[in-house]
């Protein structure tokens, strides 16, 4: 095994050619409904919204047609989070106020005392975090990184008129997923270069100072492959012709049917639904 | 709001390598005792400095976003818990490009006057916060809060008076990139802290965090975060725009 | 029998182990390199070349399979791979991107500072690096951003080459150069090899760049050894090498289509040297 694999964090989100129905989705519905559930999720904090929440990523899930195993692989790096969100929570949650207002009291050790409140809060931050993973798998698993840049730019199209370059936005958006393998790649042979020539990189011994130091082999030549590729790409596109989004001809035209507007509506129902549950806790 | 092909594909670039700085153990150089510095934000700072604010704030805005998702679906430790809200991994980084662009315009100026007197009227805002923290009933009681002051004052105080005295000694291309690596550097730290605080305060995180943990998470993460940051920066602006600085020749063949 | 510097014994490798994304690199490859020669390994984009390279000095650890160097096993986890590195140095492909010192002088100094050398020996590396990489001493305070990628190149490998290692290890060190900068650079490695006779491992996707130097070549091609042995004899082999796309020298190609033709000429030069005296023969 490698120390070297830097791409291999990244192969988080595997797109899923499975061509379900969600698939077959405008890319701006796709990304606007599983947002807005995330978000639904984020603002609710009570703990029966979690669970709402999952049962409704993995319906959304068997629907597009993504197996559960990738999905539930995607939750193995919450796992030892879980242990820490338990642990600030009973130490940090101000339990003589929930106790005061009611809370059954769950555990006394001399002066600490641990609310059911603060356990309850526990649990409903893990569901919640499960349920957004789940949802992120599932974004990944609907739209490949072109969905999404169409996306975002149908979606900032509008503003255009206000003066947002939205083809511009877009465009940085569709560099950095382009650049973010091929720079990983550079970066790995970066490392092994380095490493051939006997270089560690800020692990181990000496002061912060010279530990920061030692990483600068690796990140000045990594800055500096970037700007140079920039420049490159930069060169390349305005010898094509591109002068700005403005009057441009797309090749794309997202276009809302039907079955889209009832999606969004579908998921703006299950948002507001996420929203208003239950909001005690 | 022009934006030129130069501009997007070095936001692209730029954005890339801050996620990949995230994603990898790259972007955390490891300080003392387990606790991790980070430097995912001078590729806003560098953007700010070679494209200008709109380029930094885009950068900024990817970096938020990746923060974001990453403390979703990656958590490596508690903070991870806080930057799940995006009021705090998002809306902070977006002012670290501009106000980084804004230092080092401020430094490039042809006077000298403009950065002193922005440096003098930091250095009296840190004398007058403390007195009024300490003296008038505005904050009157609250002895965490007039500490709070006390510290930011004095932290400030320092960087502005050390600033003051650079900025008349020299003021060349790389003082003024380095017065933007430590601005937007700062600028991080205290929004970010700053929200957290505040939501703190209003108790929309949970578990709320007291303002003297994020005070001494400021100051022991804050000072080596501008340190290294500075240090990037600089080595990185040099390199690309081929400046020179300090001594002339390599290091290796100079007589000790 | 001499012993190997290096003995690779049915070595695998795949990248990126379950994920989607995995591709196997290597599959059962035997290879090994002894004191002095220069050993070529040939193969298309994608052989797995690169991969078999980076096994040599430990910043790939074998799947499956050993590597051996200098009598120490690479899947070892408790070897000191600093001490390997320092005998065996890698010359990555486009290594003028991994400059990052201002001056040439401290970037070529990296790899003896990282061995731990004192200041004067390291100072002296430093010159005798340069020499050998054909770059005068007025270019030890020039700012490594300002060279051409050529002199760039020059400059990453005097930064090898300044770790002295016993056996150095080329992955297409001639690749992106215009025709005289690669005859350059051949001339200059070629120099190092004969004067410090060390052992070079050199992999490059052309035949003809290898013709003329290497004297045992492995062949590769999809993560395999294909064909190995002495360069004549596997060079001797066109239509094997031509099902995997490589191309024996022109000048080869040449007195082949010659023998062909009827011409009583022995296709078994490599380079235009070694042609010109069969030719003459021929013509006689």
């Amino acid at each position: 095994m490698s120390d070297f694999e830097v791409l291999r964090t990244l192969s988080f989100g595997q797109y899923l050619p499975t061509g379900s129905i969600l698939h077959r989705l405008d890319p701006r519905v796709r990304l606007t409904g599983v947002v807005l559930l995330a978000l639904a999720l984020m603002v609710n904090p009570g703990p029966a919204v979690g669970l709402l929440g999952i049962v409704l990523a993995l319906g959304l899930l068997l629907l597009a047609r993504v197996p559960l195993g990738h999905a539930l692989r995607s939750l193995r790096p919450l796992l030892p989070l879980f242990a820490i969100v338990l642990a600030l929570q009973m130490l940090f949650y101000p339990h003589r106020a929930a106790l005061a207002a009611g809370s059954p009291l769950v555990w006394q050790w001399g002066p600490i005392v641990v609310s059911a409140a603060s356990l309850v809060g526990a649990l409903a931050m893990m569901l919640r975090m499960v349920a957004i993973v789940l949802l992120l798998t599932l974004l990944t698993g609907i739209a490949d990184t072109t969905d999404l840049v169409h996306a975002v730019e149908g979606m900032l199209r509008p503003f255009q008129r206000l003066g947002l370059p939205a083809h511009e936005l877009a465009l940085v958006l569709a560099i950095t997923m382009r650049f973010i393998p091929l720079l990983g790649r550079e970066l790995e042979r970066l490392m092994k270069a380095q490493a051939a020539r006997g270089a560690d990189f800020g692990r181990g011994r000496g002061n912060f100072l010279s530990r920061a130091r030692r990483m600068l082999p690796l990140l000045i030549p990594l800055f500096l492959a970037a700007l140079r590729r920039a420049e490159e790409l930069a060169l390349a596109i305005e010898a094509r012709g591109y002068a700005g989004g403005r009057g441009r001809t797309c090749l794309v035209r997202l276009r809302m049917r039907p079955a889209d507007f009832l999606a969004l509506g579908i998921a703006l129902a299950l948002a507001a639904l996420l929203v208003f549950l239950d909001r005690g806790g | 709001m022009r934006i030129s092909v130069r501009n997007i594909v070095v936001a692209g670039a730029l954005s890339a390598v801050a996620i990949l700085l995230g994603a990898t153990r790259l972007g955390f150089i490891p300080f003392v005792l387990g606790v991790s510095i980070t430097i995912m934000h001078v590729p806003v700072i560098i953007g700010a400095v070679l494209e200008g604010p709109v380029v930094g704030t885009i950068i900024g805005l990817l970096f938020g976003l990746f923060s974001l998702i990453w403390a979703h679906v990656a958590p490596t430790g508690t903070g991870d818990i806080y930057f799940q809200n995006p009021l705090i991994s998002v809306v902070p980084r977006l002012f670290i490009g501009l106000l980084a662009y804004l230092a080092y315009r401020l430094v490039k100026q042809p006077q000298v006057w403009p950065s002193i007197l922005v440096l003098l009227v930091i250095i009296a805002l840190a004398v007058v916060g403390p007195v009024v923290a300490y003296a008038t009933p505005v904050l009157g009681g609250d002895a965490g809060l007039q500490t709070l002051v006390l510290i930011c004052s004095l932290v400030l105080g320092t960087l502005a008076l050390a600033g003051l005295g650079i900025v008349l000694w020299r003021r060349g291309e790389l003082v003024a990139v380095g017065t933007a690596a430590v601005v937007g550097t700062l600028t991080n730290t205290v929004l970010v802290l700053g929200m957290l605080g505040l939501l703190s305060t209003l108790n929309w995180v949970s578990p709320p965090l007291p303002w003297e943990v994020l005070l001494a998470v400021g100051l022991t993460n804050g000072i080596p975060e501008i340190i290294a940051a500075v240090l990037i920066t600089v080595a990185v602006v040099a390199a690309w725009k081929q400046i020179e600085f300090g001594r002339r020749g390599a290091r290796i063949l100079r007589n000790p | 029998m001499e012993q190997a510097l290096i003995e690779v014994h049915d070595l695998h490798y795949t990248y990126m182990r379950g994920t989607p994304l995995e591709t196997t690199a290597l599959c059962g490859v035997d290879f090994s390199v002894f004191a002095g020669e220069i050993v070529g390994v040939i193969g298309p984009t994608g052989s797995g070349k690169s991969t078999l390279l980076q096994h040599l000095n430990g910043l790939l650890r074998p799947q499956r399979g050993t590597v051996r160097v200098f009598g120490q096993d690479l899947s070892n986890p408790r070897v000191d791979l600093r001490a390997i590195r320092r005998r065996v140095a890698l010359l990555f492909q486009n290594p003028e991107d991994q400059l990052f010192e201002r001056y040439v002088a401290d970037d070529v100094a990296f790899g003896p500072l990282n061995l731990g050398l004192p200041l004067e020996e390291v100072r002296a590396r430093v010159r005798r690096a340069m020499e050998a990489a054909g770059l005068p001493p007025s270019f030890e305070n020039r700012l490594t951003w300002a060279l051409s990628a050529g002199e760039r190149r020059r400059v990453a490998l005097a930064g090898v080459l300044a770790l002295e290692p016993e056996v150095l290890v080329l992955d297409e060190p001639l690749a992106g150069l215009d025709p005289r900068g690669r005859r350059e650079l051949a001339a200059l490695l070629r120099g190092w090899q004969r004067q410090e006779r060390r052992a070079v491992v050199w992999a490059s996707h052309s035949m003809e760049e290898i013709a003329g130097l290497a004297d045992r070549v492995y062949v590769l091609a999809e993560g395999r050894v294909v064909l190995e042995g002495p360069t004549r004899q596997v060079f001797a082999q066109g239509e094997v090498l031509a099902r995997w796309g490589l191309e024996v020298p022109a000048v080869t190609q040449m007195l082949v289509e010659l023998a062909r033709a009827g011409l009583p000429v022995r296709p078994t030069a490599l380079t235009l040297e070694e042609a010109l005296p069969l030719l003459e023969e021929v013509l006689r």
